[in-house]
């Protein structure tokens, strides 16, 4: 292969990178925006809630050690399972994955960032605040009692008052926003900050899950969002969402919880799966086997697991035939499982030397024990009958953790293990790791392994005591002794870590000898030059490699633009296409987070004007930070290598920027699409409260006529804008009013929609057709605002001299999501109005 | 390298490559909703049940032979995508990973279509 930069590089350009990624000192640090720094902050408060919820699970082992304990009391004990519960499955898992992805992947990439860095630190921030105050609620008594998915009608005011209930909604709310950003950080990452060459057929296994992992999320999350804003409507203010008596059903939050939490598993699992993939060929020293078998089924997971939510509802009263379509999908997506099982197999026994069994490859196998254990008994709870016996019982609780700790926390200390050299100076001990795996695999399967025969015995989850003389002592007191030797492990790594810590490169650049990019030679920049890929161990590949990048031979050696900057290149084949100018350290997203922290916390005890004064806060630094963006073509085109000139600046649907907005807007398209289903749900529940005859029919077809006609004139003036934007340039007054109409069209739209079901006499509290007549209106008025501050922000972008022809990426977006608004409001139009002419 | 090159839309290389699971989830979706509505509305009245199982088998049977379609001629679908891969590589690669995701789908449409044959279409199973 040619070098794709042969000649010599001059003196200095490595000081001046060093420059430019320089992480910020003293209080600064926390303006930092590096995935470094601020990735290592995400894995590090996802761990201590790990820590803190597993304190909680030994507190509630040491309750149930005896019968007829009085330790902890019912209303505590009810409250700790419901915050550990929460806290692994949202505070801990989902984030640990997100900050194993804000770490990994741009070294993996060999990307200097991923493209977003302030969101990522928005993210981060908006979580760790949010995240520590709903933790803390459980000092004060005012967690949530519901158990991790908060069913109503329990969750409702009726049955849960005070503000418990609403603490948890406040977490998740968090993690809805953080995980969502998330998201679109990985997905944009993956698919175009590879480096050159790195076609689809070369990206690591680890990038796969990702991607997968944040696509998931884009079509989970909605679900629950949906769901937790329904809930806190009707919590709140009383429209009927959940209430039998009003309309509403209490299974649509089980089916929009699971259409989620179902996922949510996988969204766990499958990173999870990706690090083994990433660890197993090291150790066996051969590239993985079945490495498209493994993509497929890792693809092959990520959409079955969107076909299986029923199976948590077996027991609700749903039809055989129904139950049947899901337990098929529960059963097919056994099979990728077992694929990538014997993928990994196949790849130890491959390898010519032995494998190597450092800790890691000893949490990678005790990862494939447990996780083979809880497979099989989740084939049996997926068994319709079976699981009509085990329901709810203790069976459930050691099968989920068989999944969960085997599925994610042994691949997670595995990961630990094996990267810890990339940001620490010293490794961790690998004597003591031996102790930390086996203390933990044995305590593991001391606690969970009696809990099946706890739970065929008849023992209810959610217990917080078991009377004495009923035979569950024995495996109970088993139990919770294995609690303890498990913590012993966690304990051990715990005091390691701490001892040897230190931020930094390690001495050893690549001590396992890995094939895969992010054991390069690396700083805050990450590699000195982006490297050319030809193959999928491009370090066994070419073992000059580390050499030549380090020498500045392949992409981008150095800092053109003179700021922070990295190679996009396009998804399939990953040809470069331009550089894109990335922001560097500031307090804008701290502060954001912190005040958006700072809005929801304080809506939650109903302190109402400061939240209202922290939201708007929170709105300006995410606008001063965002006027920062979008710099312009000012910087021309560079050298990325002998021969290639790139663009620095992009616009349009190449543009990373075109890219966010369109993953936003699936977000946005597959709440609406729950909204749709929630919709046509209750009806079929309730038929009977639903207009023309059980609630007030909608307003005369003009009405809807006319908002649908001020929308489309609406996308009219926006798609004239966007073909005129070069003459408008010229004459302000004209944009300004084409700018102001557009908004003016969209909120009169908006009015004329709720004036017209207000004018009928239908009001949101009366039943479930009202309230989910007004949520249309809800989630219509929702992206009215944001374009509202959108528009409003292009206006002045644009009467600043920010905004031409050819810098105009704020304008795009305000397009974008202003056709998105109008497509999903008419049909929302048609939903509303059409729906019950249709059925009346 | 050459020039920053043009390649086959996004949107074509998804639908190509995950032709399997979205046929799979459009089944599902299909099969799904047609039972579910037509139980509530029919409530438990004779003529649904025919009317359902007709409906599932018959939908099961277009996403089968959709799969089929798919499974056996990729070059005609992906050129009907607009999907190009010039190498070999991601030729091989993209082709592969359709096929086998259609032979991951097929079982678990024809699995869940046989439910329509095995099972009352509105009862409950207890
Ligand atoms: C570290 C060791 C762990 C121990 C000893 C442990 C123990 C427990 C116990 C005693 C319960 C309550 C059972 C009941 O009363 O019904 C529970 C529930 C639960 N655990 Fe864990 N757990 C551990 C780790 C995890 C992890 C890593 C996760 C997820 C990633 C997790 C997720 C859950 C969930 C979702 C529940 C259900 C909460 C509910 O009923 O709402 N646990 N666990
Ligand atoms: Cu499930």
């Amino acid at each position: 292969m040619e070098l794709p930069n042969p000649a010599p590089r001059p003196e200095g350009e490595v000081r001046e990178l060093e420059r430019i990624w320089a992480t910020p000192r003293g209080w600064r640090l926390l303006t930092a925006v590096n995935n470094t720094v601020i990735g290592l902050l995400y894995i590090g408060v996802a761990f201590l809630f790990f820590l803190m919820a597993g304190v909680l699970a030994m507190l509630m082992r040491t309750q149930l050690a005896v019968g007829d304990n009085r330790l902890i009391g019912q209303d505590l004990y009810n409250q700790m399972f419901t915050v550990h519960g929460t806290t692994m499955m949202f505070l801990f898992a989902v984030p640990a994955v997100e900050a194993l992805g804000v770490m990994l992947l741009p070294q993996m990439l060999a990307a200097r960032d991923l493209p977003f860095p302030r969101l990522s630190a928005f993210a981060i921030w908006a979580y760790v605040v949010g995240g520590l105050v709903f933790f803390s609620t459980i000092f004060y008594d005012l967690a949530p009692k519901g158990g991790w998915f908060m069913y109503p009608p329990l969750t409702l005011t009726e049955y849960s008052p005070g503000d418990n209930a609403d603490f948890w909604l406040l977490g998740i709310g968090f993690i809805e926003i953080s995980a969502i950003a998330g998201a679109i950080e990985i997905v944009v990452g993956t698919l175009r900050t590879r480096p050159p060459g790195m076609s689809l057929a070369k990206m690591p296994i680890f990038a796969w899950t990702m991607l997968i992992f944040a696509s998931m999320i884009m079509f989970a999350f909605p679900a629950v969002i949906l769901a937790t804003m329904m809930l806190e409507i009707e919590r709140a203010f009383g429209w009927p969402f959940f209430s039998a008596a009003r309309g509403g059903d209490p299974l649509l939050w089980q089916h929009l919880f699971w259409f989620f939490g179902h996922p949510e598993v996988y969204i766990i699992f499958l990173p999870a799966a990706g690090l083994v993939s990433m660890i197993v060929p090291t150790m066996a020293r051969t590239p993985l086997v079945g490495y498209h078998l493994i993509v497929v089924a890792l693809i092959g997971t990520g959409f079955f697991s969107f076909g299986l939510w029923v199976h948590h509802m077996f027991t609700t009263g749903i039809p055989a035939m129904s139950l049947a379509f899901f337990s098929a999908a529960s059963m097919a997506v056994a099979v990728p499982s077992g694929i990538q099982v014997f993928a990994w197999i196949a790849t130890i026994a491959a390898g010519r030397q032995r494998f190597r069994m450092t800790t890691a490859s000893l949490f990678v196998l005790g990862f494939l024990f447990i996780f083979t254990v809880g497979g099989l008994t989740g084939v049996m709870v997926a068994m319709v009958p079976f699981d009509y016996q085990v329901h709810d019982t203790y069976f459930v609780v050691a099968h989920f953790h068989y999944v969960l700790i085997g599925g994610f926390v042994f691949p997670l200390f595995a990961a630990y293990y094996y990267w810890i050299p990339l940001f620490s100076r010293r490794p961790l001990s690998e004597r003591l790791g031996r102790w930390v795996f086996w203390l933990m695999f044995i305590g593991f399967n001391i606690t969970f392994l009696p809990m099946h025969l706890t739970g065929l015995k008849g023992m209810p989850r959610r217990v917080w005591t078991y009377p004495e003389d009923i035979g569950w002592n024995m495996l109970n007191a088993i139990s919770t002794v294995g609690t303890y030797v498990l913590a012993a492990g966690i304990l051990i790594f715990l005091i390691d870590l701490i001892a040897k810590f230190r931020f930094g490169n390690a001495e050893i650049e690549n001590p396992w000898g890995a094939g895969t990019l992010e054991w390069l030679p690396n700083d805050v920049y990450s590699t000195r030059s982006i490297p050319h890929i030809t193959g999928r161990e491009p370090l066994w590949d070419r073992p000059s490699l580390p050499q030549e990048v380090r020498d500045g031979h392949h992409y981008l050696p150095n800092a053109p633009t003179g700021g922070r900057e990295t190679i996009v290149t396009s998804p399939i084949h990953a040809q470069p296409q331009y550089v894109i100018q990335m922001p560097g350290p500031g307090w804008p997203p701290f502060l954001a987070a912190v005040f958006t922290a700072a809005c929801f916390l304080l809506l939650t005890v109903k302190m109402v004007t400061i939240a209202i004064i922290c939201g708007a806060l929170a709105i300006a630094f995410v606008l001063v930070w965002a006027w920062g963006l979008d710099p312009g073509p000012s910087k021309g085109t560079i050298d990325i290598a002998r021969g290639i000139r790139l663009p620095t600046y992009m616009t349009g649907p190449t543009s990373h920027s075109w890219w966010a907005m369109v993953v936003l807007m699936i977000v946005a398209a597959s709440l609406y699409f729950a909204y749709v289903f929630s919709y046509l749900f209750l009806w079929l529940v309730s038929p009977e409260v639903w207009a023309p005859t059980g609630s007030p029919a909608p307003p005369p077809g003009l009405w809807p006529v006319s908002a649908a006609a001020l929308m489309l004139a609406g996308s009219s003036t926006i798609w004239l804008i966007s073909r005129r934007l070069e003459k408008l340039a010229a004459s302000p007054v004209a944009m300004a009013a084409a700018l102001l109409l557009s908004l003016a069209l969209l909120i009169g739209a908006l009015a004329l929609e709720l004036s017209g079901h207000l004018m009928t006499g239908l009001r949101p509290g009366d039943n479930a057709y009202g309230a989910m007549v007004y949520l249309g209106a809800v989630l219509f008025a929702q992206l009215a605002f944001a374009l509202t501050i959108l528009g409003l922000f292009t206006l002045a972008r644009y009467l600043t001299g920010k905004l031409d022809g050819a810098r105009r990426v704020t304008f795009d977006n305000y397009m974008l999501l202003y056709h998105y608004a109008v497509a999903q409001s008419l049909l929302g139009l048609a939903l509303v109005h059409g729906f019950p002419r249709l059925i009346g | 390298m050459k020039e920053p090159a043009k390649e086959a839309p996004t949107v074509s290389a998804i639908l190509f490559l995950l032709a399997g699971p979205i046929l799979w989830a459009g089944h599902l979706l299909l099969v799904y909703g047609v039972q579910s509505v037509t139980c509530v509305v029919g409530s438990g009245s004779v003529a649904p049940s025919a009317l359902i199982r007709t409906l599932v088998v018959l939908v099961t049977l277009g996403a089968i032979l959709l799969l089929c379609l798919a499974l056996f001629f990729p070059g005609r679908l992906a050129h009907m995508l607009r999907y190009q891969t010039p190498d070999r590589d991601n030729h091989v690669f993209s082709v592969r990973v359709e096929r086998l995701l259609i032979l991951l789908s097929l079982p678990a449409v024809i699995w869940s279509g046989a439910a329509a044959f095995l099972l009352d279409a509105c009862g409950l199973s207890r």
